[in-house]
């Protein structure tokens, strides 16, 4: 089994190539001559040496990667990441290696990529994946209790595998002094709840739930969230504006996941602008915050509410 | 004969009523927080009447009570156009999807977003609608045009129709792949939202609904007369094509209307007709009478449902789309009625086949098949993309891409000729062109067993995605066999069991899609009939399964030569009905099973194989089914390479480029 003859690395590597080799992966046809050079390759380097070359399968874990210092040599459908994720944006030049979910096997092994990132979602593939490298899963993608917490310890587990600890220190420290600079400036804007969604079309909004990154920095900000449920799936839940009744005394922030310019055109939506958060002008629009970007999206959410709500409170006197 | 259809009149009547009284009593549990007091007491309707900027009222008013009557309209215009369409094509499987209403509308709103980015929130909910519109008219109108040099014979049209609306979801499938996290707006509107803020789209439905009603009552007369065939209503003078046009038309601005109103909403175009015939309503104009409100009644309680379901979840649970929801209450009530009344028709005659070249000699054919199967295989090998374009690789060029590319060939083959050999079964068992083995709902139960372990489990191997694939499809079979033991599996009603399951899944697999959740697109990929996942051991199970069970049918030559005679002929024949029914449809399971482990639940291979042999003349059991097989493998061979080399380093499902190739190579033959 060639997997093995990496297994040079942490424990949670070993364990995880363990499973694919008891999946039965790695043997079999096909285990020619592009696997033993690999191998080849991969002996000549020196054993301690942390991936430089890493190919990232998800857009979160890709502004992550990019916060952190390491540009990723390949990413899926990198316009579409750097829409999604908006800042960290991703440098050119990176290689477009598919689609998301459906990165090119091919491509991949031409890449000869140190190492592959991947979420728990993507599990699915690693057996042909660790024939092109030893495969590394980062749980950013996992919405829920704890995932501010998440957000960090996956960071920081993801720098120590790229060898980049004192990168994420950094900015751990960074987010920390973003989340209480922007919790001081927000401070007087906690009399009122705030209601984060994603405008979907005219009849439709996707509401971030308690499970949500968003939820829990909003929290951290001294701000209540006003959807209290939590998302069966994911971390938003779809529903008709009508629904959006039950949170009359919010702010309503649209957060624009993929691009700018829904909150304006609900302007011609005479229902919508019936309801009192709109009737009463306590609408915003801030740009896209990935849910699974880790700490460069808890600083990212942070700096951009602050942004928008800022100028409310000054306003207001 | 006067006792009868007074008797299925109350029937249809006390089904509606019972539909409509379930519907209110949620109706008013569901407005019941926004009204200031109980629904009968007068100062409640005065709170509603003259009650200022509240805003409960402004929910009432504006949004719950337009969704009433938006569900009661789109209901009555589906059931009517369901009507239509069963009538003009005499196939009771016909329905508002079966001309590509939908799938047109659906291309129509993909296309239109991909170019105007951000038009989900910027172009209005009335611009939504007429780019709907206009994409489901052009779609039937194609289909129309294709099928008019044939004299709108139904099977042609049915046969264009799956056709065109095939091509146009595949592209539109195709465009959501690239933009997957961009379009959950339009997977929400394909799943059907009757969700209003406003009047303007009942009051826009309303008179469309009326001036249909007023026009299908004109057509009934002559329309009924169809019921003699297409000689029998020439013979008496009725204009066949040009009464076909018409009600084709006025089905398809039905539907159109109702799509672009609301999105797909599935389902009760086929299921409201069909349950007032089970319930007795045999004359057209019974049937004209009693579906629409059925219809109506069918998805105001759907619709009903989902608003009380969406208040008991609170706040996390997102509502339900109507449209899954009919799907889900609809299926079963089909499924119910199917097994109790007893024998009898299932509907009007299905069309005789399309006409079909005259016999051809099969072995040239077959070869040239073949040859053109080694030939794709090599292609697929040997031809790729990489970093510095395309480039043809020799034998050692080759060795490092063999393991990415010959498994998913295999794979591909096996299941495409699988697929190939189940439609033929299929096809010749039920006498019924439109049955295709996605038709019998093994794919879509193999679907719903992957998307309960993906549920369940946060991450798992392939081959636990296989195991849940064959669990689902396992027990959608058994369900298929059980509930068609009664009716000595009757090809009627196995087709209407199998498209109530479809259906059942089929809205589960939507309702999935639309969450936004970001797995949803894994599995997206794998519904729209993948091979990037197979391995070499897949492709060596792939193959073990295939050779056995493509023998097998062999065996049952003369079987499958007369069943499509009828069941007259075949009892007369001497024939055991029940068990070389029973015998043929395990085989199409297990065929259709095996396939779609492969490449998921997807590939209208199954559908299209089986015509394009006969129309090249492979008219006899033997040569369709090894026809059939190898014009499966060819396409799916090629799908697979396709789908990995044009859009590098992108990669599209193999099913999905197996639509849009074997689509229009159906619209061909049948032009010719």
């Amino acid at each position: 089994m060639g997997t093995m003859v990496r297994g040079t690395l942490p424990l949670s590597r070993r364990r995880l190539l363990g499973g694919a080799v008891a999946l039965g992966f790695g043997g079999g046809p096909g285990t020619g001559p592009a696997l033993a050079e690999t191998r080849a390759e991969m002996g000549a380097k020196k054993r301690a040496e942390a991936p430089r070359r890493v190919a990232v399968l998800d857009w979160g874990l890709a502004a992550s990667c990019v916060a952190l210092g390491c540009v990723p040599v390949g990413v899926p459908a990198p316009s579409w990441c750097t829409r999604y994720v908006g800042d960290p944006a991703l440098p050119a030049g990176v290689t477009d290696v598919g689609l998301l979910f459906t990165p090119n096997f091919e491509l991949l092994q031409e890449l000869k990529p140190d190492a592959i990132l991947i979420t728990p979602g993507l599990e699915v593939m690693r057996g042909p994946l660790e024939r092109v490298a030893p495969v590394f899963a980062v749980a950013l993608d996992r919405p829920g209790a704890g995932v501010l917490e998440r957000a960090g310890s996956e960071t920081r587990r993801l720098a120590a595998f790229l060898g980049l600890e004192a990168a994420a220190e950094a900015l751990a420290a960074r987010a920390e002094a973003t989340l209480e600079q922007a919790a001081h400036e927000l401070a007087p804007l906690t009399d009122r709840s705030v209601c984060l969604v994603n405008i979907l079309d005219q009849r439709h909004v996707n509401v971030f739930g308690a499970s949500s990154l968003h939820h829990a920095v909003l929290n951290r900000l001294g701000l209540r969230n006003a959807w209290g449920g939590e998302p069966v799936m994911g971390e938003f839940v779809a529903v008709g504006l009508e629904r959006l009744a039950a949170v009359p005394d919010a702010r309503l922030i649209n957060v624009a996941l993929g691009g700018f310019g829904r909150l304006k055109a609900m302007a011609a939506n005479p229902f919508w602008q019936a309801l009192p958060f709109s009737r009463e002008g306590r609408t915003h629009e801030i740009g896209s915050v990935l849910g699974s970007a880790g700490l460069p999206a808890v600083e990212r959410l942070a700096r951009l509410l602050s942004a928008a709500l800022v100028p409310v409170e000054a306003s207001h006197g | 004969m006067a006792d009868r259809v007074a008797d299925s009149g109350f029937r249809c009547g006390a089904l509606i009523a019972l539909l409509a009284l379930l519907a209110a009593v949620l109706t008013v549990v569901a407005a019941h927080p926004y009204l200031p007091g109980p629904p009968w007491t007068a100062g409640t309707w005065r709170w509603l009447l003259e009650g200022g900027g509240d805003v409960r009222r402004l929910i009432l008013t504006d949004s719950l009570l337009p969704r009433l009557c938006a569900g009661l309209l789109c209901g009555g215009a589906l059931g009517l156009a369901g009507v239509l369409f069963q009538q003009a094509l005499r196939n009771p499987l016909a329905e508002p999807s079966t001309l590509g209403v939908a799938g047109g509308a659906q291309l129509a709103l993909m296309a239109t977003a991909t170019l105007l980015p951000g038009f989900g929130g910027n172009l209005g909910t009335l611009g939504h609608g007429l780019v709907a519109l206009g994409g489901g008219v052009g779609a039937a109108a194609l289909v129309v045009g294709l099928a008019w040099r044939a004299a709108l014979a139904p099977a042609v049209v049915i046969l264009a129709g799956l056709a065109v609306g095939l091509t146009c979801s595949a592209l539109a499938s195709g465009l959501m792949l690239f933009n997957g996290a961009g379009f959950q707006a339009l997977f929400l509107w394909a799943s059907g939202s009757l969700s209003q803020n406003g009047w303007a789209i009942p009051q826009a439905l309303a008179p469309q609904l009326a001036a249909g009603a007023v026009l299908a009552l004109l057509l009934a007369r002559p329309l009924a007369l169809l019921d003699l065939g297409t000689e029998g209503a020439a013979g008496l003078g009725v204009p066949v094509r040009a009464l076909r046009l018409a009600t084709l038309a006025l089905a398809v601005a039905l539907s159109a209307a109702v799509v672009s109103a609301a999105g797909v909403i599935g389902f009760v175009g086929l299921a409201a007709p069909a349950m007032v015939r089970l319930a007795g309503a045999r004359s057209l104009l019974a049937r004209l009478t009693w579906a629409p409100p059925l219809g109506a009644a069918l998805l105001w309680l759907a619709d009903a449902t989902t608003q009380v379901a969406s208040q008991i979840a609170g706040s996390g649970a997102r509502e339900l789309p109507t449209g899954t929801l009919t799907a889900l209450l609809g299926a079963p009530l089909l499924l119910w009625l199917l097994t109790r009344s007893g024998g009898g028709d299932g509907g009007p005659p299905v069309p005789a086949e399309p006409p079909a070249r005259r016999l051809a000699r099969s072995g040239p054919w077959l070869l040239a098949g073949l040859l053109a199967l080694l030939l794709a295989a090599w292609l697929a090998l040997a031809v790729g993309q990489g970093v510095g374009g395309w480039r043809w690789s020799g034998w050692a060029d080759l060795q490092p891409l063999l393991y990415w590319r010959a498994p998913r060939m295999a794979a591909a083959m096996a299941a495409g000729a699988m697929l190939g050999a189940a439609g033929v079964l299929l096809q010749r068992l039920t006498g019924n062109p439109l049955a295709g083995p996605e038709v019998l709902g093994i794919g879509t139960g193999a679907a719903f067993g992957v998307i309960l372990l993906y549920l369940a489990v946060p991450a798992f191997p392939v081959e636990a995605q296989v195991a849940a694939a064959g669990a689902g499809a396992l027990a959608t079979l058994c369900a298929v066999l059980l509930l068609g033991r009664r009716q000595g599996h009757a090809p009627e009603r196995l087709l209407l069991t199998g498209v109530a399951l479809t259906t059942v899944f089929g809205a589960v697999v939507a309702l999935l899609l639309s969450s936004g959740d970001p797995r949803a697109f894994t599995l997206f990929r794998w519904l729209t009939g993948s091979t990037y996942l197979a391995t070499p051991a897949i492709a060596i199970a792939a193959w073990t399964a295939a050779l056995p069970l493509l023998a097998v049918p062999l065996l049952c030559a003369r079987w499958l030569e007369i069943l499509p005679l009828g069941e007259e002929a075949a009892r007369g024949l001497g024939l055991r009905l029940p068990l070389v029914r029973g015998i043929v449809l395990l085989l199409v399971a297990a065929l259709t099973t095996a396939a779609t482990l492969v490449v998921g639940p997807l590939s209208f291979v199954g559908l299209m194989a089986p015509h394009a042999a006969r129309l090249c003349g492979l008219q006899r059991a033997v040569p369709q089914l090894a026809g059939a097989a190898l014009a499966g493998a060819l396409v799916m061979v090629l799908a697979d390479w396709l789908g990995r080399v044009l859009l590098f380093p992108a990669q599209m499902p193999a099913g999905l480029l197996a639509t849009l190739l074997g689509a229009p190579y159906l619209l061909w033959l049948l032009r010719r």
